[in-house]
């Protein structure tokens, strides 16, 4: 289910709980795949359609704990596997500075 | 109006790449009328040199595009200041001042011939102002056929503007030739008329017929090519499809539906103006196209002659009209 190859160091940060995408990261659906593009960086990062499909419920939702069950009801999947795709897919998203921790509320 | 003679009057608006433009001298090639659009007039005033410069002494600029000739001499510049605008360098072929919202040209060209200064306004000038002004170009040539356009996209060198130029003269109407201004709208997108200026090759044109040939319009000027102003659209229309043409081995010409996002945005035009808002607005736009309009990869021949191509293009778009 991920769409990008998956960075090994990403995986020893401790993730958020709830993320959200910055301002500089703009993002687009194709046909077949969804455009990631950083303005910062001027750089575009393909997803596929899954991968797509996970970004646009971080964007919605934040929390990845209620992400990963509407995934999972999605695609029909067993919640907990959806959540470790869903983690790992997060890792690389921080990495690539594409998500950020979103700020509890006050 | 005679083509190639300029003469002082009250002013003329017209339109191309869905900008409309108001100017103090005649500006052949544009499209009469209002563009039917809600963007702001562009204002074109014909300078000279020495006010271009001054009005760009003390900038603090980038040069954001610098090509040369073969031997060195300068073929085109393009700085970029944050508060003059944008400052084009042709020599032989004019200077122009673009304010950095697009509103406002001073163009600083030689009188005679006007093909030479149409040439630059046409393939580098209204493009920059109707990106600033918010529209969206891509490097494409399109024709229109029973009220809609269509667009075809090739890496220079493949023979686009001649397969434009065969389409015209084979029934369709011209509608733009290099850069393509598109517009995306909740249900459909609209393509802007571009120049009415055609470059073609006089071998090409040797191809065809009395008849034929009489769809380009006059021959206005001659340098490596014959430059013609054909008759146009006269507005904006619904883009009907988009064609990614190649050329490549020697199997007859083929079409697949087989086009991936980076074939969008590696056929955006204007690609020095890179302003945040700018490149969020490009993705939007390709993203737009892609859900939006048909697009088809056309692959033919590298020994395919361009008349060959245009036939099988008009053939499908006359079958989609």
């Amino acid at each position: 289910m991920i769409g990008f190859v998956s960075d090994p160091h990403a995986a020893e940060a401790p993730l958020p709980s709830s993320v959200q995408v910055p301002q500089h990261v703009v993002y687009r659906h194709f046909a077949a795949e969804t455009v990631v593009l950083n303005l910062q960086t001027g750089k575009y990062h393909g997803l596929n359609r899954t991968a797509g499909r996970m970004l646009e419920l971080l964007d919605a939702e934040s929390a990845l704990d209620e992400t990963a069950t509407k995934l999972s009801n999605e695609y029909r999947r067993p919640r907990e596997q959806v959540l470790g795709d869903l983690e790992a897919f997060c890792r690389d998203l921080l990495a690539r500075k594409l998500i950020e921790p979103k700020p509890p509320r006050a | 109006m005679t083509a190639g003679r300029l003469e002082r009057s009250a002013g003329w608006a017209e339109h191309a790449f869905g900008v409309q433009v108001e100017s103090d001298v005649p500006v052949p090639g544009l499209v009469g009328g209002a563009p039917r659009t809600p963007r702001p007039v562009t204002s074109l005033t014909r300078v000279g040199v020495r006010e271009i410069e001054r009005a760009w002494e003390g900038a603090s600029s980038t040069r954001v595009r610098d090509e040369r000739h073969p031997d060195r001499s300068l073929l085109m510049a393009i700085d970029e200041d944050p508060e003059r605008g944008y400052r084009i360098d042709t020599p032989g072929h004019g200077q122009w001042l673009v304010s950095p919202d697009g509103a406002r040209v001073l163009a600083a060209f030689e009188y005679e011939p006007v093909w030479r200064w149409q040439l630059v306004l046409f393939a580098q000038v209204l493009p920059l102002v109707a990106t600033l002004r918010g529209a969206e170009l891509l490097h494409a040539s399109a024709v229109a056929v029973d009220g809609s356009a269509y667009a075809f996209v090739a890496p220079s060198g493949t023979g686009k503007s001649s397969v434009s130029m065969h389409l015209v003269a084979q029934g369709a109407e011209f509608f733009a030739d290099d850069a393509l201004a598109v517009e995306i709208g909740s249900a459909r997108v609209t393509a802007h008329p571009g120049g009415r200026l055609v470059n073609a090759h006089a071998h090409e044109l040797a191809k065809l017929d009395e008849h034929a040939r009489a769809r380009l319009g006059p021959v206005i000027g001659t340098s490596t090519k014959l430059h013609l102003e054909p008759p146009s659209v006269r507005g904006p229309l619904p883009l009907a499809a988009l064609y990614f043409l190649e050329r490549r081995g020697h199997d007859p010409i083929a079409v697949n539906d087989d086009v991936d996002p980076t074939m969008f945005l590696a056929n955006t035009f204007v690609l020095h103006v890179r302003t945040p808002d700018r490149m969020a607005r490009q993705l939007s736009v390709c993203a737009g196209l892609a859900r939006t309009v048909p697009t088809r990869r056309v692959r033919a021949p590298t020994d395919a002659e361009a008349p060959e191509v245009a036939r099988f293009l008009l053939d499908r778009m006359e079958r989609l009209a």
